[in-house]
């Protein structure tokens, strides 16, 4: 006793150091031998020098986990007894976790799919959210990229360098590991197939190496291809390679007509993500390096800086090399600015995109309340040979350990599937093409390893989580209890399963009614009138060329035989011109408003704006409700003190609540100058922009200014009889027929197209909370299927007693359902107020429609309430046809 | 006899760990910590995981080498094992102490050891 106590602290902790790390040896060693060597061990310790001691632990630290794996080998090689008796513990149970999970497949089917959808949805909508969000530029070493610009000392303003300013920057900044420009354009192609409007992005030479892209086929850039009088050269993107060319390889060393100027293809590469969202480029040129094209062509500097190098140093060697260099004498200074996620900023994006993955949780949660109920009710059902094994002399910690391994194999299982399931998600996600931006988000979502790791994260935490206290939960009783118990269930393992009712009902009804909601948002927007005869409407966008049209007059010609020929076109009535002219505008007037007696001056006017020919409103079916339409000398000549205008009935309202519009004037300062405009009509309301705020006090204000004369970029609007078929083909063949240089592609639709193709983001939002709603409600309703009938399974005795008692089947099963419901109703209402509580979060996506709207409270509850009866019922009923006599003898 | 021979001569050669305990074994029973010390007073300054010892131990156990007994109160905290000699083990010990020898005699022949006058 004296020697106990008398020992050290340092043989104490050398002992108690040496018996954990014993765990690498078999149990039955430790069992016979741990304490022993333990002891043994920190003897020695105490009695060395501290340098042997330290070499004694060191070969502790590397000769514990060999010589224990070897032994572990040699044991299980030793036994003669069966394979799995050979195994020891860990893999035993593994062994045995894998074989329990391959005898109830049914289970295994059903956990494994909840799991996968769980995690699918989920890990699909987090890529989504990285490729947004956290990894938004499409650099490598993006964490270490500024882009360079220019800084006006006089007003602050920033500007794009010029490629010769890059140049000079090249040489003289030290700060950064490489500076690289790029600069787009949209461009005209033309050609055997046809003219049509593409992005060309002009680059350094060095811009593809440094995104580390390599050639398709052919070469990237060259130096020498940026030097001036060199032969023009252009690099294809795989996607026009296959849209235009069809893949064929002959199209290199041929010679493209680019904005009129030939061009020698030299290479193909795969597309590359802009930095500028949705932005889709598809030709590749040199920047010009040096020459007079080199100051003209003003290019955004990409540097990345060299490591350790902060921006703040970056920013004042910039500012003051730039300075000492002089940017041909005016005052201006280089900046170094860091690149701005837009998903981050806009709300929108980020909303959208926080508010999806927050959706795909609570799907995670009716996953793993659904995966919890369903290991448990297994490992109930064996508690029998649980309660046996412990009987027998198993601890309860290896119970555990099995029945949590069981739960590792499914849950890895389930997470390989998820996988499976996210990339088939991520791909219909883009499909749905809810917006450029967006989009170009969505395709650039790739499961990598960030993603893996997310994936195996969730799964593994499902299993210990829901997997261990399942485990936990089930091997507590003991052998006497189960044999007792048989067939009456305790309270409180009623209550646990009434808890996985209510919070399945809780959290599939949260879904459910932001499902509603933006369902109903994406309804509104869709079927919302639209003012004009919109389906009756054909126009296409033109831009002429410029080298071809630079005259008014060769561009008013052009004009006049496309006009008279429309008018030609089988089922026309009518055509014009118009700029912005088909909503929605892509224009917009903004500034000061000062309102000549009538209402409160405001500086945040904003008002959507078509340029519209005399006939415009004839043409559109759009009423004019007070004064006149445009004639042919409105806004001429241009530049006069006052433009004419007609507004809608809701800007007229707003401007003049109480006097008669027509005659009257306002202006709108903006910081370059101010603009006079005198009413001379009223028109009726069409939906245009306000199409996503309806509920927006602007709703429906419009202004229409006359059409300047002779643009080069316009609209062409076709009016339709009732009946017709829209002429698109015609359409297009006309512009080629006048000349096959316009392009007549890209933007031709109809006037329902150009309005709806504002609901797309919301029919994105509204199908994949939709997808995500119905897939936990039918979760939910699995799993409260599944809880019950294991219950009333439970419950066959105390039934069948009843029955035989005199109680009719139909009168117990009432009862049963009844006591089913109280969770249910627990379960909506916690429900409710959480769902009330998510639709304000998600009120900016819900134009025209309250968050509490009671038409879709009411269809959600009526559609869960439903789903949640049949599951309990059909168990119940199933459970409940029985032969009382059979159910007393069951056990 | 003629079966312990056997026996023996399927053990042979020895690992020299085994060697080393069986002779530190041969004035009667140790345990563990007498048994560590002995090999790494005898093997120089290469020091052996207690561990290690005992998976060893068992193992010679396991092949009728050495026989362990338990001494001490039934407390664990006091309890040790004790090891002693079989007589496999202790033929084995000679049996392998005469092959050592004459592997010696053999190195001697040729010099490549000096005559054991010189080590006195």
């Amino acid at each position: 006793m004296t020697r106990l106590d008398g020992r050290s602290l340092l043989w104490r902790t050398c002992r108690t150091f040496y018996r954990a790390w014993l765990w690498w040896y078999p149990p039955a060693f430790r069992r016979e031998h741990g304490d022993e060597a333990a002891r043994l061990f920190a003897d020695v310790c105490a009695a060395d020098g501290p340098r042997a001691r330290a070499r004694r632990v060191t070969r502790a630290l590397f000769c514990v986990p060999r010589d224990g794996l070897r032994e572990r080998r040699a044991t299980a090689w030793h036994h003669a007894a069966p394979r799995s008796l050979r195994l020891d513990g860990l893999a035993r149970d593994l062994a045995g976790a894998v074989r329990s999970v391959r005898r109830r497949p049914g289970l295994m089917a059903a956990v494994v799919a909840t799991l996968a959808l769980g995690i699918g949805a989920n890990t699909a909508m987090f890529s989504v959210a990285d490729a947004l969000l956290l990894r938004f530029l499409p650099y490598p070493d993006a964490d270490r990229v500024v882009y360079l610009r220019v800084r006006s000392q006089a007003t602050g303003r920033l500007r794009d360098p010029t490629s010769a300013e890059l140049h000079r920057w090249r040489e003289h900044l030290q700060s950064f590991e490489r500076i690289e420009g790029r600069s787009w354009k949209s461009v005209l192609l033309t050609g055997d197939a046809g003219a049509t409007r593409v992005r060309m992005l002009q680059i350094t030479s060095g811009f593809l190496d440094a995104l580390r892209v390599v050639p398709l086929a052919g070469r990237l850039l060259h130096p020498s291809d940026s030097a001036a009088g060199a032969p023009p050269v252009v690099l294809l993107s795989k996607s026009l390679w296959m849209s235009r060319y069809g893949k064929d390889s002959a199209v290199l060393g041929s010679t493209l007509v680019i904005d009129g100027a030939p061009h020698l293809v030299v290479g193909v590469i795969d597309d590359v993500r802009s930095d500028t969202p949705g932005l889709r480029i598809n030709l590749y040129a040199p920047l010009p390096r040096n020459g007079a094209a080199a100051d003209a062509v003003p290019a955004r500097g990409i540097a990345w800086l060299r490591p350790g190098v902060s921006v703040e140093a970056a920013q004042q060697e910039t500012g003051v090399v730039t300075a000492a260099v002089g940017t041909d004498g005016r005052r201006e200074h280089g900046a170094v600015e860091t690149p701005r996620n837009i998903f981050l900023q806009v709300a929108e994006f980020r909303n959208v995109t926080v508010a999806l993955l927050a959706a795909t949780f609570l799907l995670f949660a009716v996953a793993w309340v659904n995966v919890a109920a369903m290991l448990l009710a297994a490992a109930r059902a064996r508690s029998g040979e649980l309660a046996l094994r412990g009987a027998l002399g198993a601890s309860r910690a290896r119970l555990v350990q099995g029945l949590l391994l069981e739960s590792l194999v499914l849950s890895l299982i389930g997470c390989a599937a998820g996988l499976l399931i996210a990339r088939a998600a991520i791909g219909a996600f883009a499909m749905l093409d809810p917006a450029p931006q967006l989009s170009a988000g969505l395709e650039a979502a790739r499961i990598d390893w960030r993603v893996l790791a997310y994936a195996a994260l969730l799964s593994l935490g499902t299993a210990l989580a829901v997997g261990g206290w399942a485990a936990f939960r089930s091997s507590g009783p003991s052998l006497t209890a189960v044999l007792h118990e048989s067939g009456n269930p305790r309270a409180g393992r009623r209550r646990t399963s009434g808890l996985f009712i209510a919070a399945q009902t809780a959290l599939s009804l949260v879904l459910m009614v932001a499902a509603g909601l933006t369902g109903r948002a994406f309804l509104t927007m869709r079927l919302a009138e639209p003012g004009f005869a919109a389906d009756r409407i054909l126009f296409v966008r033109l831009s002429l060329p410029e080298d071809a049209y630079a005259t008014p007059a060769g561009r008013e010609a052009f004009y006049t035989e496309l006009i008279d020929g429309a008018k030609s076109l089988p089922g026309v009535v009518g055509a014009g011109l118009g700029y912005g002219a088909v909503p929605p505008s892509d224009f917009n007037v903004i500034g000061a408003l000062r309102v000549e007696d009538g209402g409160a001056p405001r500086s945040d006017f904003n008002v959507e704006t078509s340029y519209v020919a005399p006939s415009h409103f004839e043409l559109m079916g759009i009423p004019l409700v007070a004064g006149r339409p445009f004639d042919e000398f409105d806004g001429r000549p241009a530049g006069a003190a006052e433009t004419p205008a007609i507004v809608s009935r809701a800007l007229a309202q707003h401007l003049w609540p109480d006097r008669h519009p027509v005659g009257s004037g306002f202006e709108v300062a903006s910081p370059r100058r101010t603009h006079r405009y005198r009413v001379v009509g009223v028109a009726a309301d069409v939906r245009g922009q306000d199409l996503e705020w309806l509920d927006h006090p602007s709703r429906g204000w419009h202004l229409y200014l006359p059409l300047p004369e002779n643009r080069r970029y316009t609209e062409v609007i076709l009016r339709v009889a009732d009946g017709q078929p829209l002429p698109v083909a015609d359409l297009r063949a006309l512009v080629r027929r006048i000349d096959p240089r316009v392009p007549a592609d890209d933007e031709l639709m109809s006037g329902a197209a150009s309005l709806f193709g504002k609901t797309r983001r919301a029919r994105f939002r509204a199908v994949l909370f939709g997808t995500f709603a119905i897939s936990a409600l039918t979760l939910c309703a699995l799993g409260i299927a599944a809880v019950v009938g294991h219950q009333v399974s439970r419950r066959t005795r105390e039934v069948g007693v009843r029955i035989a008692l005199g109680a009719r089947p139909d009168q117990v099963r009432r009862l049963i359902v009844r006591q089913g419901l109280v969770p249910v109703a627990g379960g909506m209402a916690a429900g409710l107020v959480a769902a009330v509580g998510a639709a304000r979060a998600l009120r900016s996506f819900l134009p025209g429609v309250s968050p509490a709207d009671f038409a879709t409270l009411a269809i959600v509850l009526a559609v869960i309430s439903a789903v949640v009866l049949v599951a309990i019922w059909v168990p119940v009923r199933r459970a409940t046809r029985i032969d009382p006599i059979a159910a007393l003898r069951a056990d | 006899m003629s079966d312990l021979s056997d026996r023996v001569a399927a053990l042979l050669p020895l690992p020299p760990r085994d060697y080393l305990i069986l002779f530190a074994l041969v004035d009667g029973g140790r345990h563990g910590h007498g048994i560590l010390k002995a090999l790494e007073a005898q093997a120089g300054s290469v020091m052996i995981d207690p561990a290690n010892l005992y998976r060893t131990l068992r193992k010679m156990d396991r092949d009728g080498l050495i026989v362990e007994e338990l001494r001490g109160s039934r407390r664990a905290e006091s309890r040790r094992r004790v090891y002693s000699l079989t007589p496999l083990g202790r033929a084995a010990l000679k049996a392998e102490a005469a092959r050592m020898a004459l592997l010696t005699d053999s190195a001697r022949g040729r010099k490549l050891v000096p005559s054991s006058s010189g080590i006195k």
